[in-house]
């Protein structure tokens, strides 16, 4: 008994020891890693953090100069705005146009050239081949091909139609869509193609050996797993399609014609005329908006992917 | 040991990366701030006046510590100019005179003429070199000229003398010497457009060396440096933006040995070498120092920080005992002289509050009145800091400078004054950035509200709050004639479209294209298509359409070489209607009176409301900044430009009433010539002539006009404009730009003006709906 009692006794220091070696371990483990991510915490702080909270103390004072207290009135006038309602809405219907496409049509694409095609690597370097082009260079073809005077137009006037001006009337969105489009398919595809190729082959033989077919093999089985690189691909195409104001800008300038004015058009243009409480207004609700729309893909990930995960 | 080793890396590391990190962000705060830095040294100027009336300040050339510079005066007994060269001392203050040996000028009966000219020299250590240009005209108008240079002693005595028709050829790309230098061996380099020709010690041709320049470029300025060696500086526009090269030329080889980079373009053709760096250069405002070996460029000192205004600044180089020397000439002021400059510790020097005025261009007006004021105040020093980078123009350097100004207003770096000129004032006074001049007005001793035209003072007054008070002022206006526009000012678009389609057979204007008409009619018409209430635009209204469609009648490009009729003689002929006018004195109703045969009405530009519409186009305007620690020296330097007296050199009418008045009343004070007794000179009729007027106007075809003092009835006329002008309603240059941008497809032919007036309206109304 009391050798039992003994051996517990034993049991228990070393137990203790081993849990004070492993705190102790535990403890400089946390101190390297504290020193590996400083930088990183730095400079994160310095140029996110930082200027994020000079956003929120410019939106609430009523211009940077006086810097008097205004609370939410910055944020009513943005709202009110006709330009701001305009780019909302121009982002959001591009946006709920340009991502869904974007994921889709570059899905198909990797589905596609997963099969056995002749020339296979062939058109996997014709779809990444956009990424390698300068946004210049990208302005410009788009110029050369959507100008008033520009080649799909004469490309029309072969069958009698009459001239569009592509960039400056209701097509204009369109346009960008498809440059959206041609612009992100390809890296797009090579997320998803990656993310297909790490579906475990065992499960899927399952399935066929019990008669799937391969439609069913794709929605009940390869949906879920590539349920995080959809979200994934959804996040960073939804970015994207809030970053194409570069291209947009390039193509048409400060005050484009109404249904290409973005958001970032909005805040370019604040920028310029001193309206720093308006653009900070107006990029603290975009930043909420975003905030709203990743959690939702979260949760979306979250539900249809848990079962797969590790 | 292997991983303390590679933990204690990573600590390094990371700490590395987190003092980069920190050392960045403090470099990024410097580069805005070091306007504000308290400077370690100034160049204390000692202001030397040379006693000779003659002299000439734009080629003064250092050597050693003697200052060389050409002079000359008039020989009574040969009746010729007589040049020299004069050397003075600047050690022991003496002047030592260099008579340059040419043949005398001659004028014969027959109407032949010849003699000589100094077209340029070079100072050497001993002696000078001269270029002369030697001239004949024969009595049956043949005429001929060459250059020689010729190398004279230390006593005028000629070494050699080489014809440069041998040496330069036929080039006639390169006939003019923008410079001549000489290196220490005593060769001598001909600096021409693209070329520098080569003279060796005993004067003989040793050819030239080939800049490689395009034709679009030349030479921009020439110096030997304090290597001995001789370099040329020019702008290269090869790769489509400007670029500055500095090109060292080797006289063995007779081509370009290096080229340097970052060097600066300087206001003057003659470049310096420096006392502690190869080059001292200046650009107007700021002196530099150029280092050949890092090829790096650095601001020695601001000219204002030595109480120089450093747009008439010829030539700035060093001494040997390290002092600067600098040589001036004020047009505007009549001030001249050299200034002899010592680096002296900032702390020896009477410390002065500091007021910094930002400005897009610094301009001699403003450096004027800062240097000025800066002579005068014993508390504050006025400072620039100019936005636009004019070495480095290109596409963006307006935006840049645009937005570095935003951020200096809204930062610690923001300028105590700020020069409105070229600015939009509306948008900044709405952003709270100015301070109310009116009530530094009703503070001040010198200066009241009531002493400025109202509409000067109304069209600078936003929100209730006068934000700069302009010195002077122009107008531009529409003449017509009276008998087809009535005698009143002022008109409608409508009324404009009816007059023009009245007589389709005339052209509205003379030389104007369709992007200037467009402006014309948008001028005061803004709120004609803009309600900024509702904020609702119109743009795709009949009316617009109509004056898009009115504007296309218009040429695109007016060609200027297709008729040698006159405008004034088309008026008279009833081919042109109107006249875009530019009043900036009270001569000009004269002119256009006698154009429009006294049937003459100044109709103004087209105006929503219809009333006369005479466009305001103002001076510099300086605002106070908020931000500004030191408003009442900002004030006190304000106060000192509006009261300083107008020179016979600037434009425009004041916009004190006082001092119009005054202006108005000189005007057409008719003074007579008197002889050395006071009695008034007649001419050949007996009449008794007029001082003033006389000088004229002439075109090709032969029409001319002869100014003379103008009458009461025609001061009033220019008088009575002044009350109705206003500035141009058309608050963004935004708008105008998308108008004319979308217009150009209709006035190309390829849109109807429904298609463009709807893309007009779609993105005006954008801006609308941001700005209102």
């Amino acid at each position: 008994m009391s050798r039992k009692r003994k051996k517990g006794v034993e049991e228990s220091t070393l137990e203790k020891q081993k849990l004070h070696k492993a705190t102790k371990r535990f403890k400089k483990l946390k101190r390297s890693s504290g020193a590996f991510i400083a930088p990183s915490f730095l400079g994160v702080s310095l140029f996110f953090v930082l200027p994020f909270i000079v956003i929120i103390y410019y939106s609430m004072v009523d211009n940077p100069v006086n810097g008097d207290f205004v609370f939410l009135e910055n944020f009513l006038s943005v709202m009110d705005n006709g330009a701001f309602q305009r780019a909302v809405k121009n982002t959001l219907s591009f946006s709920l146009v340009s991502v869904p496409l974007a994921v889709v049509l570059s899905l198909l694409l990797a589905i596609v050239l997963e099969s056995k095609l002749p020339f296979r690597s062939q058109f996997r370097t014709f779809f990444l081949s956009p990424m390698m082009v300068p946004v210049a260079s990208i302005v410009l073809i788009w110029q050369v091909l959507f100008h008033y005077n520009g080649a799909v137009n004469d490309f029309l006037a072969l069958f009698g139609l009459d001239k569009i001006d592509w960039m400056k009337s209701e097509y204009a969105q369109i346009v960008v869509v498809i440059l959206f489009l041609w612009k992100n398919l390809g890296y797009n595809m090579i997320l998803f193609m990656a993310a297909l190729a790490s579906v475990p082959k065992d499960i899927l033989e399952v399935a066929r050996l019990e008669s799937a077919t391969p439609l069913k093999i794709f929605f009940h089985i390869k949906i879920r797993y590539l349920s995080s690189t959809i979200l994934f691909v959804t996040i960073m195409s939804l970015i994207s399609s809030f970053k194409v104001f570069r291209e947009v800008y390039l193509l048409t300038g400060d005050y484009p014609y109404d249904t290409i004015y973005m958001l970032q058009h909005f805040m370019n243009n604040k920028f310029k005329s001193l309206d720093y409480q308006t653009l900070s207004a107006a990029a603290i609700l975009m930043s909420l908006v975003m905030v709203v729309i990743i959690g939702i893909l979260f949760l979306a990930e979250n539900k249809f992917g848990k079962d797969v995960e590790g | 040991m292997k991983k303390g080793k590679l933990r204690f890396m990573a600590l390094l590391l990371s700490g590395l990366a987190a003092v980069s990190m920190a050392a960045c962000g403090s470099d990024g705060s410097d580069a805005g701030g070091s306007d504000r830095k308290a400077k370690e040294f100034v160049w204390v100027p000692e202001f030397v006046e040379l006693a000779d009336e003659d002299v000439s300040y734009y080629d003064m050339q250092v050597m050693g510590d003697a200052l060389y510079y050409s002079s000359g005066s008039w020989n009574e007994e040969t009746q010729n100019y007589e040049q020299y060269i004069k050397k003075y001392s600047l050690t022991d203050k003496t002047t030592q005179e260099l008579m340059i040996p040419m043949e005398t000028n001659e004028n014969t009966e027959d109407g032949s003429y010849s003699g000589q000219s100094v077209h340029g020299f070079v100072a050497l250590e001993e002696g000078i070199g001269v270029v002369l240009n030697t001239y004949r005209s024969s009595a049956n108008g043949e005429y001929e000229s060459w250059d020689s240079f010729v190398k004279l002693d230390a006593s005028g005595n000629e070494i050699f003398n080489t014809d440069l028709r041998e040496v330069m050829g036929n080039d006639e790309e390169n006939s003019y010497i923008r410079n001549i230098l000489a290196d220490p061996e005593g060769n001598f380099y001909l600096v021409a457009d693209r070329k520098v020709f080569l003279i060796d010690a005993e004067g003989n041709s040793c050819g030239a060396a080939d800049l490689n320049m395009g034709t679009d470029s030349w030479v921009n300025a020439a110096g030997v440096g304090k290597n001995g060696k001789v370099y040329v500086g020019c702008f290269d526009y090869s790769t489509g933006e400007s670029k500055y090269i500095l090109s060292e030329i080797d006289f063995a080889s007779r081509k370009v040995s290096n080229t340097y980079e970052n060097f600066r373009s300087s206001n003057g053709e003659r470049i310096y070498a420096g006392a502690e760096k190869d080059f001292v250069i200046h650009d107007g405002s700021t002196v530099y120092e150029y280092d050949l070996e890092n090829q790096t460029c650095e601001a020695a000192f601001d000219w204002l920080d030595s109480d120089i205004n450093g747009s008439f600044v010829n030539m700035v180089g060093a001494l040997s005992d390290g002092r600067m020397i600098a040589a001036y000439e004020d047009w505007s002021t009549d001030e001249r002289g050299i200034a002899l400059l010592t680096k002296t510790p900032a702390k020896e020097v009477a410390q002065k509050k500091q007021i910094l005025i930002g400005t897009m261009f610094t301009d001699s007006d403003l450096q004027a009145a800062a240097v000025k004021f800066n002579r005068s105040n014993d508390e504050y020093r006025i400072s620039i800091k100019q936005y636009v980078d004019y070495d480095n123009y290109g596409e963006d350097t307006w935006s840049d400078a645009v937005t570095a100004l935003n951020n200096d207003l809204t930062s610690k770096n923001c300028p105590d004054i700020v020069n409105l000129s070229n600015l939009n004032p509306e948008r900044l006074a709405s952003k709270g950035i100015f301070e109310d001049l009116a009530s530094y007005l009703d503070k001040s001793e010198n200066l009241s509200k009531e002493d400025y035209l109202e509409n000067v003072m109304e069209a600078f007054t936003f929100d209730g709050k006068l934000v700069c008070i302009p010195k002077s002022f122009e107008m531009m206006t529409i003449a017509g004639r009276a008998s087809d526009l009535g005698t009143e000012s002022g008109w409608t678009l409508s009324e404009l479209a009816a007059y023009a389609n009245a007589n389709p057979d005339a052209s509205l204007f003379e030389g104007m294209t369709q992007e200037i008409m467009l402006q014309i009619f948008m001028t005061y018409n803004e709120d004609l298509f803009i309600d900024w209430e509702s904020g609702k635009c119109s743009f795709d209204s009949q009316e617009f359409k109509e004056l898009l469609e009115l504007a296309a009648r218009f040429p695109k490009e007016y060609d200027w070489s297709a008729d040698d009729a006159s405008e004034p003689t088309k008026i008279q002929n009833g081919e042109v209607l109107l006249s875009y006018t530019y009043i900036y004195n009270f001569d000009e109703v004269q002119l256009y009176n006698e154009i429009y045969e006294g049937d003459l009405v100044f109709i103004g530009f087209p105006s929503a409301d219809g009333t006369g519409g005479h466009l305001l186009q103002t001076s510099a305007g300086y605002a106070i900044t908020k931000k500004s620690d030191v408003k009442d020296g900002a004030w006190e330097f304000i106060e000192s430009y509006l009261t300083s007296e107008q020179s016979d050199y600037d434009y425009g009418f004041s916009t004190n009433k006082n001092e119009l008045a005054k202006m108005a009343e000189e005007a057409c004070k008719v003074e007579y010539a008197t002889d050395e007794n006071g009695a008034v000179i007649k001419d050949e009729n007996g009449e008794p002539i007029v001082i003033g007027g006389g000088y004229g106007i002439g075109y090709e075809d032969g029409w001319e006009y002869t100014y003379r003092i103008p009458t009461k009835e025609e001061v009033d006329v220019v008088l009575g404009l002044m009350e109705n002008a206003k500035p141009s309603s058309t608050g963004s240059e935004d708008i105008i730009k998308i108008i004319t941008e979308e217009a150009a497809a209709l006035f190309a032919g390829q849109k109807s003006a429904d298609e463009v007036a709807k893309i007009i309206q779609s993105r005006v109304q954008l801006f609308v709906d941001e700005n209102s």
